[in-house]
């Protein structure tokens, strides 16, 4: 890590805790929101043409990963990790305010009197609370993304909205937006180029939900590591004890390995060869260490780790809930098994070509 | 992860690896070697040694003036893990070229570095290494072999135990105490080289429970060795000893041990179509594969660069060795529920076919994964004490 991502991470740190308000709470944490997006941290890795930050993927990585370890109610993988990439491909401009993404199937009517999109999108991200959804949508062989405004600027739900409230464990939305011609300005349909389809999507969304576990679990780690070394019985801190001792490096090994697979993935993403297979073994490994991780926490927090005043399960909810989300370990390892045995199980070359190259 | 960087691997060291394959082919191709699990433990072939040296393959960061390469330890750590993934017959060399050669360049008079590094580049000169005794496990520090000045030298008595190799080693370095148990218990320690045969030194077998022999139980008995055989300061045996410990944590020998298996299987899964839950076994077994491997690669490429990241060092020997022990118990479901569901067919056929004897071969050697370089609950409790520290 560069030490200009130190730099803004250190940055980014503060006002997370200064201004954050971690709570088991679907409303999103407006004030966190402005507070990132006036010091340019909602926008990293956009170009600064389409009204991004600029930096690289890395230092956007190094704030989603504070997002999860923070437990931050808002959509920054989902904004600036996922949807500054789409928008992106498609050279449209990040608009302001929390975006969200989905794919889905939009019908789009082009009228002269103006464009309208219809369409049900399902478990959107903090579908009810974003201003913009950028929508991919495919037909045959051609992706396109549809940005759609579903705020009005005095924050209401645009006409022909719906949203049908819905939550992950973490209360985090996850929300099913119902579009009934919904006015959309025609440059906001944008044929996506190739390599930027629903496939391409869904490694974009894995990245980051892995990213997001990796500062979860940290967090437990962090969390328990303190516990366990103040935490008195038997007169001495529980922390001393051998089998709390097994346990914690159980939870460091589980942590040291969703951590180094999502940044060596947020290194590879850019490798067209390489990058499948990293993101994939990424949100594997974060999400079958998810429980583990969140059990071994709990069971180092004693029972007052099980209850809301702990805090502990801002991160255990979200550990929960994450790891079924853009593919669960058993989606991800399918994939890897299938990619592995189409290749005559040549096991070995995967993951030898699968490595960052240097000079 | 924990402060250290992801790790990379080179233009330069791609192309080594890239050379260690062509060999390899050619080697598999006039049926040379056969793959195996563990083989950088139980496959000795001297005559394998020899060739891997003639072709530069070892030796690979020792300095051109002692025969070696000259080369980078990135480019060491590309080779052995072909090498072990592979299943080539590296054991005769694998003690003298991992950690001998580190540690007489570090510690080993000019005398010492002349002598021994030459043959070890050239694969022909081969090493034990003295330090668990019967008494002396993971308490190290207990050892009880002791060196006592004498005219000809030093006079050792003792028992060493596990001494992999030494049965065909042509030297051993050994820990032993010189100076009485004080109350700093690591004080005292020294280690020497010791040349074989030696007079005062008796070899004995010490079978392992698969029948394969690299254990052994090393008796000295008033053995004598000449001042010369002192490795590196007196009394600082145990700085010595640790002071590679990272090193020897973190090897690619500490994940790829069941890598041969892992080969065979995914083979046999990518020829007899698609099976769902063998494919994503396969897939559990290769996204933990490529994770630890990144790990262990991390950490090579900082210790490189002067750093010591101890707790990765220490999560890729628990980590890795235990992930060892589970490409065999998961490849071992797999292939019993697939011969389960043919029903013409045995669960125990009378002549194996490659894949089940590899299996087998794997379990009966598991044990061993975990409890070799540092028994895994040991290491644990130096993670958790090393983070505290953090």
């Amino acid at each position: 890590m560069s030490e200009y991502t130190h730099e803004l991470r250190r940055t980014a740190e503060k006002i997370f805790v200064d201004i954050g308000t971690p709570m088991l709470d679907p409303e999103l944490d407006t004030r966190l929101w402005n507070e990132l997006e006036k010091a340019e941290f909602t926008t990293l890795s956009v170009e600064d043409s389409l009204g991004g930050s600029g930096g690289d993927l890395e230092d956007a990585a190094a704030l989603v990963e504070l997002c999860g370890y923070h437990g931050a109610r808002l959509p920054l993988a989902e904004s600036m990790l996922v949807g500054g990439w789409l928008l992106t491909a498609a050279r449209l401009p990040m608009p302001g305010g929390p975006l969200s993404v989905a794919s889905g199937s939009l019908s789009i009517d082009r009228t002269a009197a103006g464009w309208t999109v219809s369409g049900k999108l399902t478990a959107v991200a903090w579908g009810r609370s974003a201003d913009h959804i950028a929508v991919l949508t495919t037909e045959g062989a051609t992706s396109r993304v549809v940005l759609v405004r579903v705020r009005g600027a005095d924050g209401s739900l645009r006409n022909g909205v719906a949203v049908a409230a819905g939550a992950n464990l973490a209360a985090e939305p996850r929300d099913d937006l119902s579009l009934t011609e919904v006015s959309v300005d025609p440059r906001a349909v944008v044929e996506l180029p190739v390599g930027h389809d629903a496939e391409a999507l869904g490694l974009r969304q894995a990245l980051a939900r892995s990213i997001l576990l990796c500062g979860a679990g940290r967090r437990v780690l962090d969390c328990s590591m303190k516990y366990v070394s103040e935490r008195v019985q038997f007169g001495r801190p529980i922390g001393t004890f051998q089998s709390v001792q097994q346990s914690l490096a159980e939870l460091a090994g589980h942590v040291g390995q969703v951590q180094l697979a999502s940044e060596a993935a947020t290194l590879l993403a850019g490798n067209p060869v390489a990058a499948s297979m990293a993101i994939a073994a990424a949100k594997a490994t974060a999400s079958a260490s998810a429980g583990p991780i969140a059990a071994l926490g709990h069971q180092l927090h004693g029972a007052i780790g099980t209850t809301q005043e702990c805090g502990l399960a801002l991160v255990t909810t979200r550990l929960w809930s994450w790891r079924n989300e853009d593919g669960s370990e058993s989606y991800w390892n399918s994939r890897i098994g299938r990619l592995a045995s189409s290749h005559g199980g040549a096991v070995w070359d995967l993951i030898t070509a699968t490595t960052v190259r240097s000079q | 992860m924990f402060g250290m960087s992801v790790g990379s691997v080179s233009e330069s060291a791609e192309e080594v690896r890239g050379d260690v394959r062509a060999m390899l082919v050619e080697q598999l191709r006039v049926g040379r070697f056969e793959p195996v699990s563990n083989s950088w433990m139980v496959s000795a072939d001297p005559d394998f040694s020899r060739m891997l040296g003639a072709r530069g393959f070892i030796g690979l960061t020792i300095p051109t003036e002692y025969g070696g390469q000259g080369r980078s330890a990135m480019d060491r750590f590309v080779v052995n893990e072909e090498l072990l993934a592979a299943g080539a017959p590296i054991a005769a060399h694998w003690i003298a070229d991992r950690q001998m050669v580190p540690s007489i360049l570090r510690h080993g008079t000019e005398a010492q570095k002349r002598r021994y590094l030459p043959g070890i580049a050239a694969g022909e000169t081969y090493f034990a290494i003295g330090m668990s005794e019967p008494d002396s496990g993971s308490d190290l520090a207990s050892v009880r072999t002791r060196a006592e000045p004498t005219a000809g030298g030093w006079r050792i008595n003792g028992t060493k135990l596990w001494t992999s190799g030494a049965h065909f080693a042509d030297a051993m370095v050994v820990l032993a105490r010189t100076e009485k148990l004080g109350e700093n218990r690591h004080a005292g320690l020294s280690q020497f080289i010791v040349d074989l045969p030696n007079p005062g030194i008796t070899i004995r077998p010490v079978l392992s429970l698969d029948g394969s022999h690299h254990f052994n139980e090393v008796v000295f008995e008033d053995a004598v060795l000449p001042p010369s055989a002192l490795l590196g300061e007196l009394g600082a045996g145990w700085r010595q000893v640790t002071s590679e410990l990272s090193f020897e944590r973190s090897g690619p020998e500490r994940l790829l041990s069941t890598m041969p298996l892992l080969s065979e299987w995914a083979r046999r899964v990518g020829s007899t179509g698609a099976d769902t839950v063998d494919e994503e076994a396969l897939g559990r077994l290769t996204t933990g594969l490529w994770t630890l491997r990144q790990m262990s690669l991390a950490v090579a490429e900082a210790l490189a660069r002067g750093d010591d990241p101890a707790v990765p060092a220490a999560l890729v020997k628990d980590l890795g060795t235990r992930f060892e022990g589970t490409v065999v118990e998961t490849i071992r479901e797999c292939v019993q529920r697939s011969a389960e569901r043919e029903p013409q067919r045995p669960s125990t056929p009378a002549e194996p076919d490659r894949l089940t004897r590899m299996v087998d071969a794997a379990v009966l050697q598991a044990p061993g994964f975990t409890l070799r370089g540092g028994t895994n609950e040991i290491l644990r409790g130096v993670i958790a004490r090393e983070l505290a520290k953090s």
